[in-house]
């Protein structure tokens, strides 16, 4: 066992502003509980914010658990971030002596890796240079070619591997297995998953602070993929629907007095899977009587792309003369919007087209409701789905 | 505890040799410049107060001219001064390291310390060698900086890392600091003796315990005479109490440093 995790709780107190007495605290991490064996290499993705860089801080020791332990054996690098702790007016090359004396290494063991550090990192014309005439491209090569050359027993790389380019990113991943080969234990984290897959056997899903899904990569990768659809997807409460017809002024000869979705009275958002039913109960009350007047509801997408309408005179439908309370249902046997978040837009109009392009509606609520569908990777990509075998012949 | 205590010395020795290095890399005269600067400190304040007889040292006893009892007394404040004003700021300035890589926090102040300890020697052997090129020898009673020295350090230590934690709390802390170094160099006796300075200012001179500090660096480098050993003690006593408060400082932010700084 090469590194453990038990337990471990985080909490951030965020300091009030001036004036204000209560200080708001910030949970990164929770109840976090894992291994890595001595060799192994375990991968962290997850969303900004989700307490990546918060884990691997506690681990390279910069950062204290508010609960829990991290125990570790042997040396442990860390590479936090690009900068990795280098001083502006020292040349790369004093920089790596400085950065390895404060590992813990002595002043023979860096110089001894010296030319292997520079060769890596590819720097030799400007090793001799001082630091702040690096690019940020070049701090994260040396760095990285630093900490990889130490042979600590621990090695963890936050979101560096994806920042140099194509080359380096390869050579980086190969050093790394190389590393691991020889016994380094591997604790990385990046948004680059290509990387992450070849690396390591293994990888962690963190959202909110807690493990969302551990395993192998093509798993753990694809439920961090299902929930990135998803959250791409999402629509802040209270956000207005922006496309679409903006009524002038509703006429109120008929009113839209309650909206049931699936059962649910008025609901804010309604959520559902992929290919579910869908009914939706429009309640109207007409003040007057009210010939031939349309129903209709209509689907948009979080961006505005509206992606599903239909209305009674499209289906074919004479309401005929309406007076008093009724109720209009419109329902879905199987509907097929894909993953994400979407306006419900419900309103009656005294025509189908007239009315529509000039906004002169009886009642229109732009965003009565919004419905979240769930993500289901089987039933496709894009926007909308439809029932679909595959058949493969073999040759 | 053996092994954490080699590897602690070990940072002190890398954090103090690149806070020597690092003010002055890439300057042409580079770490010399720990030795050239207070060696121009010495030489100034000798020239314009030695060569001009119309400065004199009040002092019914005083050995030497105004000059050499300045500068004698200048080394030891200069070593508080630079020691504690640099170690205020110095867990703000190292924060780059500090949430990088983790290394005891104590450490960073105390290699401010250790690095103005370096231009204290070289000062020290800059003066010595004047003194004795104008007929000022002392003789063993250099030996009594073995004494005056390590509190003078135990002072500056300790001071050191109280100010470096509170500043770590507030920020105001630094510059505070770095105001109230004039009027406590008034209140020492570096630039004039103790005893003509008027009786309410005398209580306060009496206090400070670098009063002891710089007039035993006086006594031994310059009239040739043993310090008053009371006064030491105070100096002693103080220090301690500094450097434990700053232990326990340290101890408790020290954990949390990354997170404040960060």
């Amino acid at each position: 066992m090469s590194l453990a995790v038990r337990g471990l709780w985080k909490r951030f107190r965020l300091r009030p502003e001036r004036g204000k007495a209560r200080t708001l605290e910030h949970w990164a991490l929770r109840d976090l509980d894992f291994t890595v064996a001595q060799g192994g290499a375990l991968g962290i993705i997850g969303a900004n914010g989700s307490g990546k860089s918060t884990l691997l801080q506690i681990v390279a020791g910069v950062l204290q658990p508010t609960q829990g332990r991290v125990e570790t054996t042997g040396r442990c690098v860390a590479i936090l971030n690009p900068t990795a702790g280098f001083h502006p007016d020292l040349t790369g090359r004093a920089n790596v002596q400085m950065l390895g004396a404060l590992h813990g290494f002595g002043k023979k063991d860096t110089a001894a890796r010296m030319d292997a550090i520079v060769d890596f990192s590819g720097l030799d014309q400007y090793i001799d240079q001082p630091l702040r005439t690096y690019s940020a491209g070049m701090m994260i090569r040396l760095g990285f070619s630093t900490a990889a050359h130490l042979e600590p027993d621990l090695l963890v790389v936050d979101e560096v591997l994806s920042a140099g380019d194509l080359a380096f990113q390869r050579r980086s991943a190969g050093r790394a297995r190389h590393l691991r080969e020889q016994g380094t234990t591997l604790l990385i984290s990046t948004h680059a998953l290509g990387d992450l897959a070849t690396i390591c056997d293994r990888l962690m899903l963190l959202e909110h602070g807690q493990i969302r899904g551990e395993g192998s990569a093509e798993e753990v990768v694809a439920t961090y993929m299902q929930r990135v659809d998803a959250e791409g997807g999402r629509i802040l409460p209270g956000a207005p629907l922006v496309a679409g017809v903006r009524p002038t002024a509703p006429t109120n000869d008929m009113v839209i007095r309650s909206v049931t979705i699936n059962g649910r009275l008025n609901p804010d958002v309604v959520e559902t899977g992929c290919g579910a039913p869908l009914v939706i109960d429009i309640e109207y009350e007409a003040m007057e009587p009210v010939d031939d007047a349309v129903f209709r509801a209509q689907f948009f997408r979080n961006d505005g792309l509206f992606v599903h309408g239909n209305n009674t005179a499209r289906a074919g439908l004479e309401v005929g003369v309406l007076q008093g309370r009724g109720v209009a249902r419109v329902s879905w046997p199987a509907f097929g919007l894909l993953a994400g978040d979407y306006y419900v837009s419900l309103g009656i109009w005294p025509d189908e087209y007239r009315s529509y392009t000039t906004g002169e509606a009886y009642d229109h609520r732009p965003s009565a409701c919004i419905l979240r569908v769930g993500a289901d990777r089987s039933a496709g990509a894009g926007v909308a789905s439809f029932p679909c075998t595959w058949d493969v012949e073999p040759g | 505890m053996r092994v954490a205590a080699r590897r602690w010395f070990r940072l002190l020795g890398h954090l103090s040799w690149w806070d020597l290095v690092a003010q002055y890399f890439g300057s042409w005269v580079g770490l010399l410049w720990n030795v050239v600067l207070p060696g121009v400190v010495i030489v100034v304040y000798l020239a314009v107060f030695e060569l001009s007889p119309r400065f004199q040292f009040g002092g019914w006893d005083a050995v030497g001219g105004y000059g050499v009892n300045l500068v004698a007394a200048l080394l030891p404040w200069l070593l508080f001064q630079e020691g504690v004003a640099r170690a205020a700021s110095s867990f703000v300035d190292q924060r780059h390291l500090l949430t990088q890589i983790p290394i005891p926090a104590a450490l960073f102040p105390l290699a401010n310390v250790v690095s103005a300890l370096v231009r204290h020697l070289a000062g020290l052997a800059i003066l010595a060698a004047i003194l004795l090129g104008s007929g000022i020898n002392t003789g063993l009673h250099w030996g009594g900086l073995l004494v005056v020295l390590p509190i003078a350090l135990l002072l500056t230590s300790g001071a050191a890392l109280v100010f470096a934690s509170l500043t770590a709390l507030h920020r105001d802390v630094a510059p505070t600091i770095g105001a109230a170094m004039l009027p406590i160099f008034f209140t020492t006796p570096v630039i004039y003796p103790a005893h003509i300075v008027p009786e309410t200012l005398r209580v306060i001179m009496d206090l400070n315990p670098l009063t002891p500090v710089v007039t035993a660096y006086r006594d031994l480098l310059v009239t040739g005479r043993v310090p008053m050993p009371g006064g030491l003690l105070w100096s002693t006593a103080v220090g301690a109490v500094l450097l434990a408060i700053g232990v326990v400082l340290v101890r408790r932010i020290g954990p949390e440093l990354a997170e404040r700084l960060g």
